[in-house]
């Protein structure tokens, strides 16, 4: 017995006493592309592809966790180590490694949309709730609730400001809440009818209102752009028709680029200071569901048929393809 | 109106047809297909009583089932083809919804199923309104024998059902019952990875209720028939989503009155079914409410070679998504031509246009080995939900169509039978939502699919034993596509697996019945480019059950060990169904 117990001690100190590995190797999600995949609507779960150099993990949460993501990716925001996901029909916001993508947390946070980060906190937009939620940046735990005033959407933080686009949800709206975060204190600006996505060129902020439409009647507004300080809001554009509708604001920090429509949008660019009138030359084809800018270089998202693995086309800023990637059901978002 | 004309001359002329070949031949119609009988176990004609038709027919790998919990809603289909292609019918009457095109067979109590209640692939085109392959024919009898027998039902994942079958007559009225209530709280363990989770949120409960009447009045027989149903399904027990309410409702109520005079019948039906589907996240509460009404009167005249049917129906679909209403009229002519030939005869009238569909059937009736061939064209009307849902229906979409060909050869022993099926289908304009330009999804007659069946169904029985082989291999491929990429050519169609089997044993001592029944279901594919990240593996699982009778079967008792090798199960990815469970059934009965 007193043999045992001395052999288990030696081993027990001989192996606290190994000076650990310093060397950690290179993560295969290090300097990686990740593409965010909604997921199929009904029964889908959304995926994360990772894309390195050489190699492409086509569900790079569930094969390092073992468990899906949720139903509906809606949005993925780097910040520091981590990566941070709304999961819309899911209705929970994950903390995952982005070193390792292993889930880090997960906070219950009811339809979910963006997400931005500062000051050691994430701000989660939400349809559920007039509210944005904040939370620990390192644990996910649930600081406080800041009442916005209606469904929110995009997020775009200039700290202590946010901007957040209040698109009524499933229903109508046309105000951005102007939040100081310090103080909680929410102005509202009235702009276009859903504003959905913002972008910032030469200092000066723009909104993108996608336009309402209505599916019983004839109460459709078109898409506008507006250019927002803290205390003013200022159309820009406004497309001709109602039938006209835009999403996915970006910029090369030059121009500004989005997409003609909803589902199948092409890519269309402006110069807001020297526009005079809606863009209608296109860039891309009407493949579009979303539209992202990394490094002067366009991706742009197509879902095929919704039920299919989709493609995101690498686009120069002329919108000429160069390339292709191969991407999960429904690619929303690709991040660096 | 030049299009009523045609058809009124039409009709003329095939009744006209039909009484001249009345009076010429001296064989008696057949105008019923080759088809598999049920054949029945001990642990079947139990489970008949307390089961749902979508649980009952898994017994059978012809039939398709799709659901995301046991007890969930059902989507099903006969052969390869979607549910909206399949008629559902009840004693003739075509009541598969016109609005969705899917009747959820999780209410459907199995006690309406017939031995020979399926009729899978391209020759059930002919049976209903609107086929085109597939055919579930649902009927409850009432021969006028006293009976009254009570049901219970449980299971260690929160199921409980108590039902009532009572039967008997009063002077020359045979009636009939049969009230079942079953609820659920489903919840059970399931393994996904390393994680070791438990299903909830897919609690259900439903009710049953139906009455026949059935006699005679001089020369004439009748029935009437009342069926209720009630459900309430709640839907949130999958990981993907957070567990916020999600619930179906559905209630419909049916009734149906024939009266049946030498070779007239005359059946009229009506039909209300309202169905609300509710997701609550916190500050939104989506409700969508939604009615459907059917109107049918059939007449139906029987000659010794022809029967000729005629259909009037008023659909209406209203509620938050559709409110429109449709008339169509059906008229439909079986002749028997020779003792081996005959034709089935379609031609329907919908929104103003006249679609016509036919078939021919070849009967071989040799004495042990009949075999049957029947070719021919069907068409589907889309649903009201295709042609009007706000937003993004589309009221000029046209009618799927199809062409095929079955070839049904049946062979007996003297303890054994095979009935051996290949059936090959094809489907133009094959209508599927897709997304258009804005937040629009609209459908729109998109698709070619080939549709390539063959089934085998093998008895053998023989002492107290009996062994049951179902085998149903299937090939689907997207043929071409209208437009748009053609990436989904060639491509096989989604959740249908290439294999499904299903094997029974069972034996019998005096009385106690012990029965295995294995399940094979092939990989299926849920992604429409058959991209692999969308594959769902085969699966294979086991029930067991042990049967035993007291009292000359006046009380059956039944033990049932689901899923037996704990097997892990999906129908739908990541609505995991359950593992290894128990069920109990009792069955007290005044009928020896």
């Amino acid at each position: 017995m007193k043999l045992n117990l001395l052999t288990a001690g030696l081993c027990a100190t001989a192996l606290f006493g190994c000076t650990p590995n310093t060397t950690t190797e290179p993560s295969i999600y290090d300097g990686a592309k990740l593409i965010l995949n909604e997921g199929a609507f009904t029964g889908g779960t959304a995926t994360i592809t990772a894309l390195n150099t050489d190699t492409t993990i086509a569900q790079a949460f569930l094969t390092e966790n073992g468990v899906p993501l949720g139903n509906i990716g809606q949005h993925l925001l780097r910040n520091d180590s981590l990566l941070y996901l709304t999961v819309n029909n899911g209705n929970k916001v994950r903390g995952i490694s982005a070193a390792t993508m292993q889930s880090k947390f997960e906070t219950t946070v009811a339809a979910p949309r963006y997400l931005g980060a500062a000051d050691g906190k994430v701000y989660v937009t939400n349809w559920a709730s007039d509210f944005i939620k904040v939370l620990d940046d390192t644990d996910g735990m649930l600081l406080d609730s800041i009442e916005v005033y209606g469904s929110s959407e995009a997020i775009y933080i200039d700290y202590p400001l946010a901007y957040v686009a209040l698109n009524g949800g499933f229903q109508n709206d046309h105000r951005i809440a102007v939040v100081d975060l310090t103080t909680k204190a929410v102005d509202t600006l009235v702009v276009g009818d859903k504003p959905n996505s913002f972008a910032v060129v030469s200092g000066t902020l723009y909104v993108l209102c996608e336009g309402y439409q209505d599916w019983s009647g004839g109460g459709s507004t078109p898409a506008s752009l507006w250019s927002l300080t803290s205390t003013t809001a200022t159309e820009i554009l406004a497309a001709p028709t109602v039938n006209d509708h835009a999403i996915a604001l970006r910029t090369d920090r030059n121009a500004l680029y989005f997409l003609n429509a909803t589902y199948n949008g092409a890519v269309v660019s402006l110069s807001p200071n020297a526009a005079t009138a809606w863009p209608t030359n296109t860039l891309s084809a009407g493949v579009g569901y979303n539209l992202d800018i990394i490094n002067d270089t366009m991706y742009v998202h197509n879902a095929k048929d919704f039920a299919s693995a989709g493609v995101i086309y690498v686009c120069d800023l002329q919108g000429t393809v160069l390339d292709s990637i191969a991407a999960g059901v429904i690619p929303r978002q690709i991040i660096q | 109106m030049k299009q009523l004309t045609s058809l009124g001359l039409l009709l003329v002329s095939l009744f006209a047809t039909a009484q001249s070949t009345d009076t010429l031949r001296t064989t008696t119609v057949v105008d019923r297909y080759l088809r598999v009988d049920d054949e029945r176990t001990a642990a079947d004609s139990l489970q008949l009583l307390v089961r749902s038709a979508a649980d009952y027919l898994t017994k059978d790998a012809r039939y398709q089932l799709r659901q995301y919990a046991p007890g969930s809603v059902v989507t099903s289909n006969f052969g390869g083809a979607n549910p909206a292609q399949s008629a559902v019918l009840w004693d003739g009457i075509d009541i598969g919804s016109s609005a969705s095109g899917v009747l959820d067979l999780s209410l459907v109590p199995a006690a309406l199923l017939k031995s020979d209640a399926i009729l899978e692939g391209s020759a059930a085109g002919a049976t209903g309104t609107n086929a085109i392959s597939g055919a579930l024919n649902l009927s409850l009898e009432a021969s006028g024998n006293r009976e009254f027998t009570t049901l219970l039902s449980t299971d260690n994942i929160g199921g409980l059902g108590i039902g009532v079958l009572n039967g008997g007559h009063f002077g020359k009225v045979n009636y009939r019952s049969y009230l079942f209530t079953q609820q659920s709280d489903n919840v059970y363990p399931y393994t996904l990875g390393n994680q070791r989770l438990q299903m909830e949120g897919m609690a259900y409960s439903q009710l049953n209720f139906m009455q026949r009447y059935q006699g005679n009045f001089r020369r004439s027989s009748w029935s009437s028939d009342v069926w209720y149903t009630s459900g309430e399904k709640f839907n949130r027990g999958s990981i993907l989503n957070a567990p916020i309410p999600s619930l179906l409702e559905d209630r419909s109520l049916r009734a149906k009155y024939t009266w049946e005079k030498r070779k007239n019948k005359l059946t009229v039906f009506a039909g209300r079914e309202w169905q609300s589907y509710t997701d609550t996240l916190n500050a939104i509460d989506l409700r969508d409410t939604n009615t459907y009404d059917q109107i049918s009167i059939q007449y139906r005249r029987t000659g010794e070679f022809t029967a000729t049917t005629l259909d009037a129906n008023y659909y209406r679909a209203g509620g938050t998504s559709r409110n429109a209403s449709l008339p169509s009229l059906t008229y439909r002519q079986f002749v028997q031509w020779t003792p081996s030939w005959s034709s089935r005869a379609r031609l329907g009238l919908f929104r103003g246009q006249l679609y016509p569909a036919a078939q021919i059937i070849w009967r071989q009736n040799v004495q042990r080995i009949p075999i049957e061939w029947a070719t021919g064209s069907f068409y589907r009307v889309p649903t009201m939900n295709e042609l009007f849902w706000t937003p993004g229906g589309n009221p000029d979409l046209s009618p799927e169509r199809s062409y095929g060909t079955k070839l049904t050869a049946s062979f007996k022993g003297e303890h054994w039978s095979l009935t051996a099926n290949s059936d090959q289908l094809l489907v133009n304009g094959l209508i599927q939502w897709v997304p258009q330009s804005g937040t629009v999804w609209s459908p729109v007659n998109f698709k070619q699919v080939f549709l390539s069946t063959q089934t085998a169904t093998l008895h053998y029985k023989k002492y107290g034993f009996l062994s049951t082989t179902s085998l149903n291999q299937q090939y689907t491929r997207v043929v071409n596509v209208s437009g748009g990429s053609t990436a989904d050519i060639g491509k096989s169609l989604i959740y249908r697996p290439n294999l499904q089997a299903v094997q029974t044993f069972a034996y019998r001592n005096k009385q106690s019945v012990v029965q295995l029944r294995s399940h094979y279901l092939g990989a299926r594919h849920t992604l429409r480019d058959n991209d692999p990240t969308g594959v769902m593996g085969a699966e294979l699982w086991a029930d067991l059950t042990w049967i035993q009778e007291f009292i000359d079967g006046q009380i059956t008792t039944s033990v049932t060990v689901h899923n037996l090798t704990n097997t892990n199960r999906t129908y739908f990815p990541y609505f995991p169904m359950p593992g290894r469970y128990f069920s109990i059934q009792l069955k007290l009965t005044s009928k020896k």
